[in-house]
């Protein structure tokens, strides 16, 4: 009898360990959640952990593996252990059946489909849980090192890259002593590029990344601006950094955009280059009386000669009158079209004579609203780009 | 008798109407005779004979010819004229039927101003034209002055009417989301009367109307009863347009003034349009006048110029021709200096703003 109650209450444990519903974990930090915390040990949870705290130091990206209950609707339950969606997050959830991707902010940037695959190829092989988890952040982190090449100290490349070949020679020359006379003279880097496409990177991440990784920018904050133009998508972009950031200010940058994309869009690329150039140096030198163009401190508007013409206009009708009044002198013979020269001294002798109100009605017409600027305050937005450094900046289509 | 040549009694030279001293006088013994003194001596004249008197003979183009009784010369006229000169000897000529009976005027107002005069004021019109070619004033040449006495028909009515306008007044106002304006509504009326007294309007076909609608007024202060006597020395026609004819163009002059006095009497709207105008059928009394005229044409690079002065008044009337490349440069020039000005302005404005 005691035989057989010992070997059922071994079997049942036996049974218990598949049957009984396993305990789910989070790891501490929140980066990791398993389903079940058989697979892992307390040591090894930690030594993950650590391992991605140390990667999260060198990196602003958030790195998740979360497993979930259900095949149905992997993002919902995944976000569930998201901490700020709108950061940048390379996530990877797994449920019984299926494993799926999820990148937001940079991440999207960073790993493309390619990377993704690596990154599963080298879990795949792995044995245990902890060498799967193991390898996925030795992969991330790869690609991150593998992305994040050096920074150079000096400016690598000219001020004026045309790669899209939008000017001649002559007037790639004309734009770059321009363009370094400015940078020089006012220690603001004012840089222009060109491109046939930014391989999938948004044209804002491309002007970024073209700033940083060649080098641009002028003393030690790295100031400067970089117009990016690319042909392919039509997009342009402005990036900011450093002291440009103050320069350049939110609604300074929409006023800029107004002066010379039309140029652009036009295919004036030279013209509307130069207007940029002289754009910058305008405004450089007003942000250096600290006082840089924003809300309610804006440049006046270019001259309009649309007001010369008004005034030719003028001029042709008031002389054609008065040539017209030289000519009526010449002309004396004209019907009298009245009589009253002949009519009794007292004039029109009324009789009878009544002013009656009949009705009145009010209209009314809505006021114009001052247009809204986004910025009511103004002041530059800034973001922060892959390689930690803050930009500012604007981007548009042309 | 035809036709009257009237002589000074002094020394039997042919008389006429002087206009500087307002008299007949002798161009020759230089006595002067008033209109009363003169009159006398067609006196067995009946002015009153009712017959169109007979000319000695008419031609096939409707003109007819009389005989000068002091030289015999042919004097040519069309069936208005009545008053002219001798071509030959320079006799005054008044065929007198053409001014009697029912064809005789009610008034005249004598001429003022005398050919002389009338030449004056020919340079005079021509000064200070901006427009006018350069050589015009001396290369001009006159073709034709004659003082001629136009046979007028004058115009007298009180037009009565009521005219209806609908006016209305605005206020406007605004607060934070609204601009208002508030339109009040009146119902004007009007009734009233204006009299016209002695509106000309010329009956004679030669006479170009718009001309002479020019050197208008005439005033009635300085017209006399007819006198043949005051045609001495000038040219006259008798009417050859009926009253009926010219009443359609003084009536429309009348209700012209009319209705334009009723609009300016409505005054302090913003706008006034009129629903209603209604003036009572005209009653018209007419005279039977003839008025002072100087007739001038001169020639000049192949046309002709036709010049009038009133003879009452001296105003003086007629177009002139315009030098195109003078237009020009005066438009140029205005132009240029215009031009920089407003430009300057506008320039400083944008800078200053």
């Amino acid at each position: 009898m005691k035989r057989k109650v010992f070997i059922s209450f071994i079997v049942c444990l036996f049974v218990s360990m598949f049957t009984f519903p396993t305990q789910a974990r989070t790891s501490q930090l929140g980066y990791i959640h398993i389903l079940d915390d058989a697979q892992l040990t307390d040591d090894e949870l930690s030594a993950l952990d650590l391992e991605y705290s140390l990667f999260k130091n060198t990196s602003n990206l958030e790195v998740y593996y979360l497993e979930v209950e259900s095949d149905y609707d992997l993002k919902s339950q995944a976000y569930t252990y998201v901490k700020d969606v709108n950061a940048n997050n390379l996530i990877l959830a797994l449920s019984p059946n299926y494993y799926q991707f999820f990148r937001t902010g940079s991440a999207v940037d960073q790993f493309d489909n390619d990377d993704l695959n690596e990154i599963i190829v080298a879990m795949k092989d792995k044995e245990t849980k902890y060498l799967q988890l193991s390898a996925f952040w030795t992969k991330v982190n790869d690609k991150l090192v593998a992305d994040k090449q050096t920074i150079p100290d000096n400016r690598l490349l000219p001020r004026i890259v045309d790669n899209a070949n939008l000017l001649t020679s002559s007037e790639v020359k004309d734009l770059e002593t321009r363009l370094d006379d400015i940078s020089e003279r006012l220690q603001v880097e004012v840089a222009i590029v060109t491109t046939n496409g930014t391989n999938g990177k948004s044209i804002q991440t491309f002007a970024e990344d073209f700033y940083v990784y060649n080098g641009y920018g002028m003393t030690s904050e790295k100031s400067g601006i970089l117009l990016a133009i690319d042909m392919q998508n039509r997009d342009w972009a402005f990036a900011t950094h450093g002291y440009g950031i103050t320069v350049f200010t939110d609604r300074g940058m929409e006023y800029m955009e107004k002066q010379f994309i039309e140029s652009l869009s036009d295919g004036k690329y030279f013209e509307g280059f130069n207007k940029f150039a002289d754009l910058c140096e305008q405004f450089i030198k007003q942000a250096k009386e600290d006082t840089p163009y924003d809300v309610g401190n804006m440049p006046k508007s270019p001259f309009n000669f649309f007001w010369i013409v008004v005034a030719l206009v003028l001029a042709a009708i008031v002389s054609g009158s008065i040539v017209a009044g030289h000519y009526s002198q010449l002309k004396s013979v004209k019907l009298a079209g009245g009589a009253m020269m002949y009519a009794s001294k007292g004039g029109l002798n009324l009789t009878d004579k009544s002013d009656i109100f009949v009705t009145s009605h009010v209209s009314r017409v809505p006021r114009p609203k001052e247009s809204s600027s986004s910025r009511g305050s103004g002041g530059s937005s800034t973001h922060r780009h892959s390689s930690g450094r803050s930009f500012g900046g604007r981007s548009g289509k042309f | 008798m035809a036709i009257v040549e009237y002589k000074c009694p002094n020394c039997t030279a042919p008389i006429s109407f002087d206009s500087t001293v307002q008299k007949c006088k002798c161009p020759f013994c230089e006595t002067e005779f008033d209109i009363e003194q003169i009159k006398e001596q067609v006196k067995n004249i009946d002015l009153e004979e009712k017959e169109d008197v007979q000319p000695d003979y008419y031609r096939d183009d409707g003109l007819t010819v009389y005989t000068c009784k002091s030289c015999g010369g042919e004097i040519v006229g069309d069936a208005s004229l009545a008053a002219t000169t001798c071509p030959f000897c320079d006799n005054n000529v008044i065929i007198t039927s053409k001014v009697a009976g029912i064809l005789k005027p009610d008034l005249v107002i004598p001429f003022k101003f005398n050919k002389k005069m009338a030449e004056e004021a020919l340079i005079n019109h021509t000064k200070g034209k901006k427009l006018l070619p350069a050589v015009f004033k001396d290369e001009n040449h006159i073709q034709e002055i004659k003082g001629i006495y136009v046979p007028y028909w004058l115009f007298s009515s009180t037009l009565e009417g009521s005219y209806q306008f609908r006016a209305t007044t605005t206020s406007v106002w605004s607060d934070r989301d609204y601009n208002y304006t508030k339109t009040n509504i009146y119902r004007v009326l009007r009734s009233g009367n204006l009299q016209f007294d002695n509106v000309p309007h010329d009956g004679s076909k030669l006479m170009d109307d718009t001309l002479m609608e020019s050197i208008e007024p005439f005033l009635m202060e300085d017209a006399k009863p007819f006198d043949p006597a005051y045609l001495t020395g000038y040219y006259a026609n008798r009417y050859d347009v009926s009253k009926e004819d010219c009443i359609p163009k003084v009536e429309s002059r009348m209700r012209t003034s009319f209705s334009n006095e009723m609009h300016n009497s409505v005054m302090g709207y913003v706008s006034v349009a009129e629903e209603l105008g209604n003036i009572q059928p005209i009653q018209m009394r007419t005279q039977y006048v003839f008025y002072p005229v100087w007739l001038l044409t001169t020639t000049w690079n192949g046309n002709n110029y036709t010049f009038a002065m009133n003879g009452q008044t001296g105003k003086f009337v007629g177009n002139l021709p315009l030098d195109k490349g003078l237009a020009l440069k005066y438009f140029f020039i205005y132009f240029i200096v215009l031009a920089l000005i407003f430009s300057a302005i506008a320039v400083g404005i944008y800078f200053i703003f």
